[in-house]
């Protein structure tokens, strides 16, 4: 009989390593019909985790007995948003990350618009940050609203729409389950509140730190990159862009491995323009991750040998490693990997793995330590349950989940008037370039 | 000392019984044989070349995508897999070199015991001898395999791995097929199921696949069966990334020092 064996590539796509979502809003009561489909959920959701979920020992906790104990706070949830909190609630306790119920309504916004450009929701043209307990801008687009309105690099953000923002990140950090999450999804928090209705403005509340505070009704303009859906996963706007800088010096910037029919082909280009720069910087500060495969692939363009890999994935079963396959015409020169506290997931395995083979440096500040690989389960009521299907070491041995990767050169970001430059990390990223050796 | 004697009597009478259960199961050469016989037998012999057009699914995922084999004798094989949402992968062999060229990783050659698995699959001669492809096949039990009672036969590939087959015990035809295969990021336990028999010139194909591997479910369904009908060679041409591949490794070995004659 002729048999047919899948193609390994297929393997590097089931691995999923992407940020989280946050839970919906659905506040409606729940039909009869609706509360008994959340229990066939719960129940599947309960028995992937035990089934499937690289934790054999779940956090040391007796998984039958939470499951116990849950399964009627499912049962008496009064809407939908009670039933899901219950649920996540269980999946907490397990304190993984990657681990999470993504709402059905995530899939249904998507579906009202038609699958195409999300016309109608916009953004000041801000980059936040996290940073020493309060929320910094670290970069203005050029030509956004933001700029038109002279919003600065270093300023912090006090309060959005009335709403003040310190309160919001200390629950945030409270209901976590890893630490150094925080950062990402206290990010995440402020850009949902920085987004919005494209013909709507935006009430921003900005500390200038040297002129006292102010307030702003800031224009939003369309959000940047296409929308990429792939099967259950949420759907995600994704970018990439390349440029030359000053000093013969490349830069890349995505913020997804994600969408490889158009970034693949896109960093090959990038690669082939810069084959000749003095040094390549990937900027992978607030990538949020994608799959595993990508990051694989990607890493290729800077690996010339067939050297190793990018760190273990530890399933129940099996051990695999993030095998590089080298490219021809890869760039040899040096690279520099800047990343942040909301660089995740495959941005982690990327850097960290490129900086243990010792083909690139890492600048800026500790990565959010949210690697697991995962997987999805399609749930009766509509939801998507994401859980993580193996546990990572970076190629040197290291535990990243709930750690990060460390940087080499830590360039944190600085408040106004505290730095010469507004983006440390980059200024030391191309310094460290210009001083390496010529190829 | 009376006790002692019947407790060994019984013992006695258990290893005769287990003696007996395993006299009775049939023997693995003889069970392929029907295998073989069921899927088709000489008829097998007379496909030259076979294009199967099929869909897969990573059901938990729910990334689709299209797929397309072709197989032509002796041994020219490829397989394009066309992901919805990530692009084309691309895996042949041509005879000589067993490749695989996708959008993720580029360009590569493969090796050892994945080239090797490759190349069986690629093999019509061992169609209707499985001899050809395995050294051995033993019956080591019986199980109730996705719903069917199977014979279990473990089987040593020609290319040292170890694969077990669950054959159905009323059609003789695979039910399933269980086996570490070797990948290049590593070893990874893999178990396939084959439903839905089809029959096309007097050869009975599975037209449904079922692949559990690392938590995920792959559903594959072949929907067009083509037999012998002409498959130009082009078809399993290197695609140029390989080649520059094939010619760097030429190059390499070529420029390699040779060993000094003893």
């Amino acid at each position: 009989m002729k048999q047919f064996y899948m193609p390994s590539a297929i393997l590097a796509l089931m691995l999923i390593l992407q940020g989280c979502v946050s839970l919906g809003t659905q506040e409606e009561t729940l039909t009869e019909e609706a509360r008994a489909k959340n229990l066939e959920s719960f129940d599947l959701l309960w028995t992937t985790v035990h089934e499937k979920v690289w934790d054999t020992t779940f956090n040391d906790l007796d998984w039958e007995a939470r499951g116990t104990y849950y399964r009627p706070l499912v049962a008496q949830a009064k809407t939908v948003n009670e039933s899901r909190a219950q649920m996540q609630t269980m999946l907490n306790e397990l304190e993984l990350s990657h681990l999470n119920l993504i709402p059905a309504e995530v899939y249904d916004d998507l579906d009202t618009k038609g699958n195409t450009e999300n016309a109608d929701i916009g953004t000041p043209g801000l980059t936040v940050r996290v940073h020493l307990g309060k929320v910094m801008i670290t970069a203005v687009e050029p030509g956004s609203p933001a700029a038109k309105y002279q919003l600065q690099p270093g300023w912090t953000i006090e309060a959005i729409d009335g709403e003040a923002l310190t309160p919001m990140l200390e629950r945030l950090k409270t209901a976590l389950p890893v630490d150094s999450l925080a950062g990402l999804y206290g990010n995440r928090a402020v850009e949902k509140r920085l987004d919005g209705p494209l013909d709507e403005t935006v009430e921003i509340l900005f500390d200038t730190i040297l002129y006292g505070v102010a307030v702003a009704d800031i224009p939003r303009q369309p959000l940047k990159g296409n929308l990429v859906t792939l099967g259950n996963m949420p759907p995600l706007r994704v970018w990439f862009e390349h440029k030359a800088l000053e000093d013969e010096i490349g830069y890349i910037a995505f913020n997804y491995f994600m969408d490889p029919m158009r970034i693949m082909p896109a960093l090959e280009t990038a690669v082939t323009e810069f084959k000749d720069k003095k040094g390549i910087v990937i900027d992978l500060r607030g990538n949020g991750g994608g799959i595993a495969g990508v990051a694989m692939g990607m890493a290729g363009w800077f690996v010339p040998e067939d050297t190793g890999h990018l760190g273990t994935m530890i399933f129940r079963d099996t051990e695999l490693k993030l095998q590089v396959n080298p490219r021809m015409g890869a760039y040899t020169g040096p690279v520099a990997i800047l990343v942040d506290n909301c660089s995740a997931s495959c941005s982690e395995f990327f850097a960290g793995g490129l900086q243990s083979m010792g083909y690139a440096k890492v600048f800026g500040t500790q990565t959010a330590g949210a690697v697991l690989p995962a997987s999805l389960e399609k749930l009766p009521n509509g939801d998507t349950l994401m859980f993580p299907i193996a546990d990572y070491v970076s190629a040197n041995g290291d535990r990243i989940e709930g750690v990060g990767i460390r940087p080499d050169v830590y360039a944190p970001p600085g408040f106004f008037g505290e730095m010469e430059n507004n983006d440390p990390a980059l200024a030391a990223a191309t310094t460290w370039i210009l001083k390496q050796p010529l190829k | 000392m009376r006790l002692l004697k019947h407790t060994m009597l019984i013992l006695a009478m258990l290893a005769l019984v287990s003696t007996s259960a395993v006299a009775e199961l049939p023997k693995g050469e003889d069970l392929m044989d029907k295998m073989a016989e069921a899927s088709g037998g000489e008829k097998m012999t007379a496909i030259k070349s076979m294009k199967m057009v099929g869909v897969m699914e990573l059901t938990g995922m729910g990334v689709k995508g299209d797929m397309i084999l072709l197989q032509k004798a002796p041994d020219k094989s490829k397989t394009e897999i066309m992901m919805h949402g990530i692009g084309t992968i691309t895996q042949g062999f041509n005879g000589e070199v067993v490749w695989e060229n996708n959008i993720l990783q580029g360009a590569r050659l493969l090796e050892g015991k994945e080239a090797a698995m490759m190349k069986l699959q690629s093999d019509f001669s061992s169609n209707a001898d499985w001899r050809k492809a395995y050294n051995s096949a033993k019956t080591t039990g019986e199980e109730n395999f996705n719903g069917q009672a199977c014979y279990i036969v473990e089987l040593e590939a020609k290319f040292d791995a170890q694969m077990t087959m669950l054959l159905d015990k009323t059609t003789y035809l695979p039910a399933g097929l269980k086996m570490i295969a070797d990948t290049p990021m590593g070893k990874v336990p893999m178990e396939m199921t084959f439903e839905e028999y089809k029959e096309q010139d007097g050869v009975k194909f599975p037209s449904k696949m079922v692949q559990k591997v690392l938590t995920q479910v792959i559903e594959i369904s072949f929907t067009e069966f083509e037999m012998n009908k002409a498959i130009d060679d082009a078809e399993f041409a290197l695609p140029e990334a390989v080649q520059v591949l094939v010619d760097k490794k030429k190059a390499e070995t070529a420029e390699a020092p040779k060993a000094p004659k003893a």
